[in-house]
């Protein structure tokens, strides 16, 4: 989702705007896929959902067999039903760490609900770390019998716990970590808001999990999928779950410079390579700010990385198959950080690639190209000359 | 014989009083100084919770470097809900149970006055509660073993009252206050500060804490075409009012009571109004805030991160509630200090009713903690703060809110 629609969709104002599907037809050629940007203000046909919802991943590293430890984002727009159950299945051949510490630190999480505070609906933002828990725990046990699917073993291999809290007060949510086949599952069940603290009900999700998995060691595509189920009622919904997913091409790589040039003005050119996609028709924007990271980064769950409220931005022009791109921009009064962002905004423009992991028909409604952030740059204003008398 | 007597009760495995608390002062031992208190880790207070946790973090940072001449401190603070009947009740446990030497860091205006006349009957010192409410910090002559920490209400609202007639001589201002000592003081302060102009006032309304919102206060309030509006509620009370008040298109120029000005909780109140309502807002400080970039090279803020990283480590950086319970702690280490090595109530009380803490490093530069027999209200001096953005910012000098 772009920045500026999920500062938009976050401050209430939504006139039908969300990220969609992009439902070209369009396939894929000769092993390269195609991509065309998501399309916003596109509703769903469907009741539960009638925005759809995003999974966005980014991931630490695109080399292969790298440390993945992904900053992922689950959001779901204010005006749909409250989501009950989200699964995430990680990408086939990428390996995984069931075997942390209880009590292990693996992240952090940072989300925005909808709540009501002293009777006034409002927007609340929530953060705090992400735990490894005790799957014997009496509350996560209870939680797990809610939560698990029929062919989830009895315990979970792994727990992780999402603290976050506000003005003392914590909410708790569980994510089961399982393997399932090739996949590693995550499942995360979410209170009805009338049962919630605040009458939470989740808007946006950004959590990271560090040391869990290991990026694939064969260059190839991989995705991330997430089913979404949303009440109805208080009741789980399973008949209106969804799917939604993101690509990732391994290797990628995501790289701004500076350039000399005339005092000015600053120049900077990048290059962008995603595995198995071509960049061409794809924009990155470049951000700037006078805070360090200026852009969005999922690694870094807060108002800043999930929101990108540390900078400004500009679109670069459509890039070419090459997938480099230029900015010019004027001298810098201060000292400025300047950082590319491939936003979550961009989608398989030949739809979803294979079935759902599920083996269920589950309507898959749009695969995000996994966003990337590139280096910083400081960019320091030019020295003043000095006059000779 | 008393040899003799004292190898038996050795033997018999029977506590020995401490030899260096000959009276055999409840929750004092050679070794350990037991106190005690209650906080709101629940209910509609519950932001004002870390308060418990992050004194308790510094209580363990100073152990961690010798204690307290000698002696560990051990603070057991419990969960009142924000209820006063539960304040008693906890508090009852803690002096009649847990036998704890003092009480310290209550949470609440009227959580204080429900446990006053308990302490003061049993002589148990009640010292540095979370309140500036008159009744406590005037209430010495009757109470003397009860002490608040917060600067007057009554204080700050006189400081908003004198700010008003010199720089919005022409306001016309709306107030709403929480129907308590809390809320009441602040209006009877600002209207005290306003003097001869406390005719500007328009419209007052208030609420209970037990409410469930402050919609309809808020729209009375509006329609009274107000340009300024007295922000005098708790945390979620104070979101809900910038909330509705924004809702309603009203967009006064905001006074928030210092209680409230917590950095998450005006960025809720940002974040939902889109900033039209907080930008500008204005209070009172009397604490350093270690979100602001003022003093982020601050050694009292590496500190803080420090201990709370150490010995607190799910408190977050960012709540300044956290900062606050530090700097208590910080006046209450220094209190039994000089309560001496023959720690009893009486040299406690002692110690409190003779504060000149120049050097508490979280409090901002020029505010001391001083007190006397008389004068109970041991942080004397503040400063005005402005909402720009995102941040709170100090402007303007030294005040003193009486």
């Amino acid at each position: 989702m772009k920045k500026r629609f999920r500062l938009t969709l976050l401050a209430g104002a939504v006139l039908g705007l969300s990220i969609a599907a992009v439902a070209s037809a369009a396939q894929a050629r000769h092993g390269v896929l195609a991509v065309k940007q998501a399309r916003v203000g596109a509703p769903t046909a469907l009741a539960g959902y009638t925005e759809i919802p995003e999974l966005a991943v980014q991931q630490a590293s695109y080399k292969l067999g790298a440390a993945t430890n992904p900053g992922i984002v689950l959001a779901s727009d204010q005006t749909n039903d409250a989501t009950a159950k989200i699964t995430i299945f990680s990408p086939p051949g990428y390996t995984s760490n069931l075997t942390q510490a209880q009590g292990t630190t693996v992240g952090k999480a940072y989300a925005v609900v909808k709540a009501i505070i002293a009777g006034v609906p409002l927007l609340l933002p929530l953060q705090g770390p992400v735990v490894v828990g005790n799957p014997a725990d009496p509350s996560l046990v209870a939680a797990y019998a809610q939560c698990k699917g029929p062919t989830d073993p009895p315990t979970p291999q792994e727990v992780l716990v999402l603290n976050t809290s506000f003005q003392g007060q914590t909410i708790s949510v569980p994510d089961f970590i399982n393997t399932a086949g090739p996949y590693v599952t995550q499942e995360i069940c979410l209170l009805p808001p009338s049962q919630a603290p605040f009458n939470a009900q989740l808007v946006v999700a950004n959590f990271t999990v560090n040391g869990v998995w290991t990026n694939a060691s064969t260059a190839g595509q991989y995705q991330w999928v997430a089913d979404f189920t949303p009440f109805n009622g208080n009741t789980p919904n399973p008949a209106e779950t969804v799917e939604v997913r993101t690509y990732v091409g391994l290797p990628s790589s995501f790289t701004l410079k500076r350039l000399k040039s005339k005092s000015s003005i600053v120049k900077f050119s990048g290059k962008i390579a995603i595995g198995g996609v071509s960049p061409a028709g794809l924009q990155v924007r470049l951000f700037y700010g006078l805070k360090s990271k200026p852009a969005p980064n999922f690694l870094n769950p807060s108002e800043a990385g999930t929101l990108g409220t540390n900078g400004k931005s500009v679109r670069s022009k459509a890039l070419k198959s090459k997938g480099t791109f230029a900015f010019t921009r004027k001298k810098v009064k201060k000292k400025t950080y300047f950082q590319a962002r491939l936003d979550d905004e961009w989608a398989l423009s030949g739809g979803c690639i294979g079935p759902s992991p599920t083996g269920q028909p589950i309507p898959c409604l749009q695969e995000l190209i996994s966003p990337m952030t590139s280096n910083q740059i400081l960019v320091k204003p030019p020295k003043k000359k000095r006059k000779h008398r | 014989m008393k040899r003799a007597a004292l190898v038996v009760a050795v033997a018999l495995g029977l506590a020995v009083p401490a030899a260096s608390s000959p009276t055999g002062t409840p929750g004092v031992t050679p070794t350990q100084i037991l106190i005690g208190g209650t906080v709101p880790l629940s209910g509609q207070a519950s932001a004002f919770g870390a308060v418990g946790p992050a004194a308790n973090a510094y209580f363990k940072y100073v152990n961690a470097h010798g204690g307290v001449n000698g002696r560990k401190i051990k603070y057991l603070y419990r969960d009142d809900g924000y209820d006063p009947a539960r304040t008693l009740e906890e508090t009852r446990r803690l002096v009649e149970q847990d036998k704890v030497f003092a009480i310290f860091n209550t949470v609440g205006t009227e959580h204080t006055l429900a446990i006053r006349g308990y302490l003061n009957a049993l002589g148990v010192p009640e010292v540095f509660a979370g309140t500036g409410a008159a009744k406590v910090g005037r209430g010495h002559k009757q109470y003397r073993w009860t002490m608040g920490y917060l600067p007057s209400f009554e204080g700050e609202g006189a400081i908003y009252g004198h700010y008003v007639v010199k720089h919005r001589p022409k306001a016309r201002i709306a107030v709403l206050y929480e129907d308590s000592d809390y809320g009441k003081d602040l209006l009877r302060g600002l209207k005290r500060g306003l003097g001869k102009h406390a005719g500007q006032i328009v419209s007052t309304a208030s609420y209970e804490v037990t409410d469930s919102g402050v919609q309809s206060q808020v729209a009375h309030l509006r329609a009274s075409h107000a340009d300024t509006f007295m922000l005098f509620a708790l945390p979620t009370f104070a979101i809900s009012a910038f909330v509705n008040a924004y809702k309603l298109g009203w967009h006064p120029r905001f006074f928030v009571s210092a209680v409230s000005i917590e950095p998450s909780i005006m960025a809720v109140a940002r974040r939902n109004t889109g900033g039209r309502e907080t930008n500008g807002a204005l209070s009172f400080a009397f604490v350093k805030d270690p979100t602001s970039p003022a003093w982020k090279k601050d050694k009292a803020v590496a500190l803080y991160k420090k201990i709370l990283k150490r010995y607190d480590p799910g408190g977050r950086v960012n709540d300044v509630y956290n900062w606050y319970g530090m700097t208590v702690a910080f006046s209450m280490v220094d209190a039994l200090k000089h309560a001496g090595r023959n720690l009893t109530r009486a040299s406690l009380l002692r110690a409190a009713t003779h504060m000149n803490e120049r050097n508490n490093p979280f409090l901002l530069p020029g505010v001391s903690v001083k007190t006397s027999p008389t004068n109970y209200f041991p942080i004397a001096k503040a400063r005005m703060v402005r909402y720009q953005k995102t941040l709170w910012v100090l402007f303007g000098p030294l005040v003193t809110p009486r």
